[in-house]
């Protein structure tokens, strides 16, 4: 997701000052000790680093070209397919369990790099099993847990 | 010394030492597949780590991060590719050594210059840090507070070829420093009402989302391209002969100790230690000509330098408790994590533990040399792994480790969110490490900062005041500073210059 370096430093300009300005509003007790006083350095230096970093490519700003994984549908899918797996995994794993979902999530990824469906769920069930069995019985981590952890306890 | 046999006792207990051996083996296959940084493979074991011991802990990070820095010669060697940043700088040597049937003068002498510079490194640690948090132990936050920020200075450093997108790096990492509850009044900072952000932005989920996570989009995006295949067999002895190890000492102890010292400069890697080690060793050489076409006098150099780089970065961590890396952010992050502030203190409070980190350095660079050899046999299968079986397994070791942090999915959306956030930063040329050393420093800064502002009763005159804290005050003040100073003179000069020729 190539930007042209004016768009990045304005972007990053702006949330720098949000930042600078959000910290005006904290309380302040009587003392030395500001809590506004570091968050306002930040959004500052922020601010000016990404003014600057715009002002040294504002000739640039209209080179806006799209990156060519965007025109590959398979490259689309599997960079959409990282976030929608991060959240599947929040939303369903306390309701469903980690190994199921885990398994899903692998044999998908697996078949969407190019593995044969058999081979992908093969992928799947093992490493979903194992790697939870490892985090959960090794490790001691109570990743949250469904019918198949309870085969496994 | 009954320090030292308290922290061998520690070393030697079972959970230890199998937890030694797993870490190799993560270490040495991370390190081996080309894209996989060693401070990715720390990334993805800290979550683990959480769970064990302090020492356990520690012993991961040290056995797993010394494995991969070699491990990344494996497809060096093998493919021209290396595996981890560190072995950028002698892989052409590696490869043609490898190509004319010379294995043991490459990866055997790569391996035993590895575990030798690990050794030396941790050798200069033993002596050297104990002396250094002797001067220390007097220091205040005045000193720290400077220190650290003398250390956010080194962003320049691990900024890549931009530093002005290093600096706004920082600040990203010093804002995220910032999220949570403030540490002397218990305000509530850019919570926006959410509870989990109370306790501030966990450093592992960031490490995850910004090493593991970001890593995966990248190669999600370069899908299809065309990849190396591994040409090369293995033929030849995998060890080099005595006599040709012989013939590098000169190199070998040159490298051991500029990877030392360039490893306990912060920001200063194993990356730089190599490139340095190598122009050193290049300067050096009785065959200069050879260098970049299969030297060994090149890999000798810089491959002792790398592993030494590892275990100099640990003398900053321990004495001022200012990482030197990036593998060492996590270090501090995990000793804190684990109750054991580091600072001179950690050598009188934590003798037994001090000593245990040294025992492991040791331990796991002797042990280097036989599970590497087996890794040499194993490269070449390991290299080969598809994509589509490892990064599958790689995600589900994110979400795993992400979840383990705090057994809470929160942290999930933390991952993701550096995950996305870094990506589109490395994909614009905004480096990665700079926000890291702002999340770990930043706390320290600030915190040291606000105790010094209040003993100062708000006079910044009182910063400069006592003699240590006034001279590290100047010279953060001249290194922050230089680079301006001198574009000005510069600029001044070019005006003049033409003026004077008219």
């Amino acid at each position: 997701m190539r930007l042209p370096d004016f768009w990045t430093g304005l972007g990053f300009a702006a949330v720098g000052i949000a930042i600078a300005v959000y910290a005006q509003g904290f309380h302040v007790p009587a003392g030395a000790a500001s809590p506004r006083l570091l968050p306002t350095i930040i959004g500052s230096f922020m601010a000016l680093f990404g003014g600057l970093i715009a002002l040294r490519g504002w000739r640039e700003a209209g080179n806006v070209a799209l990156p060519g994984w965007l025109s590959s549908p398979r490259q689309v899918t599997l960079v959409v397919f990282l976030p929608v797996a991060v959240i599947a995994y929040g939303l369903l794993a306390p309701r469903l369990g980690s190994s199921l979902v885990t398994m899903v999530i692998l044999t998908l990824h697996g078949i969407l790099y190019g593995l044969r469906p058999l081979y992908a769920i093969v992928l799947g069930v093992c490493a979903g099993i194992a790697v939870s069995f490892l985090f959960i019985h090794v490790l001691g981590i109570p990743l949250p847990a469904g019918w198949i952890e309870e085969l496994l306890s | 010394m009954t320090a030292f046999f308290d922290g061998l006792t520690l070393v030697m207990q079972a959970d230890v030492l199998v937890t030694i051996l797993i870490s190799a083996a993560f270490g040495l296959f991370v390190g081996m597949v080309p894209g996989l940084s060693a401070t990715m493979a720390v990334a993805l074991l800290v979550p683990v780590a959480f769970t064990l011991s302090p020492v356990a802990a520690l012993a991961t990070i040290i056995t797993c991060s010394a494995m991969a820095m070699f491990a990344g010669d494996i497809p060096a060697a093998f493919l021209r590719i290396p595996g981890t940043p560190a072995s950028a700088a002698y892989t052409y040597d590696m490869n043609d050594l490898v190509r004319s049937g010379r294995l043991g003068d490459a990866l055997g002498m790569s391996l035993l210059c590895s575990a030798t510079g690990g050794i030396l490194g941790a050798v200069i640690l033993m002596f050297g840090a104990p002396l250094l948090a002797d001067f220390a132990i007097n220091f205040s936050s005045y000193e720290y507070f400077w220190l650290a920020l003398l250390g956010l200075s080194c962003a320049t450093l691990v900024a890549g070829d931009d530093a002005l997108k290093g600096w706004l790096s920082l600040t990203i990492g010093l804002f995220l420093s910032v999220i949570g509850l403030d540490f002397v009044t218990g305000i509530q900072r850019y919570t926006f009402g959410v509870t989990n952000l109370q306790a501030g932005i966990g450093f592992i989920s960031v490490m995850i989302g910004a090493f593991a996570l970001s890593e995966l989009f990248r190669k999600a995006t370069g899908f299809g391209e065309k990849q190396a295949e591994a040409r090369l067999g293995i033929s030849g002895a995998p060890l080099p002969r005595m006599r040709t190890l012989w013939d590098q000492r000169n190199h070998i102890a040159r490298g051991g100790v500029i990877g030392t010292l360039i490893g306990a400069l912060p920001g200063a890697g194993a990356d730089i230690a190599a490139w340095v080690a190598y122009a050193v060793s290049k300067r050096f050489a009785k065959e200069p000509e050879r260098f970049g076409r299969g030297s060994v006098e090149a890999v000798a150099g810089a491959a002792t330098a790398n592993n030494a780089a590892l275990s100099g970065s640990y003398v900053p961590t321990l004495v001022f408790g200012i990482p030197g890396d990036s593998i060492t952010a996590i270090v501090v992050g995990v000793l804190i994590l684990k109750g054991i502030q580091p600072g001179p203190l950690v050598f009188v409070n934590s003798a037994d533990m001090v000593n245990a980190i040294y025992i492991v350095f040791l331990l796991a660079n002797i042990l280097l040399v036989p599970l590497g050899i087996a890794a040499i046999y194993l490269g070449r299968t390991v290299i080969s792994i598809r994509d589509a079986i490892l990064y599958p397994v790689i995600l589900l070791l994110c979400l795993y480790g992400a979840y383990a942090v705090s057994n809470n999915t929160f942290e999930l959306w933390i991952v993701l969110a550096t995950g996305i956030l870094v990506w589109i930063m490395q994909e614009n040329n905004y480096p990665a490490a700079p926000l890291i050393l702002g999340l770990v420093l930043g706390q320290v800064v600030e915190q040291n900062f606000m105790s010094s502002l209040i003993k100062a009763d708000g006079n910044i005159i009182n910063f400069f005041n006592r003699p240590i804290a006034g001279v590290l005050g100047v010279l953060t003040l001249v290194v922050w500073f230089y680079p301006l100073m001198a574009g000005t003179i510069r600029r001044v000069r070019g005006t003049a210059g033409p003026t004077d020729q008219t």
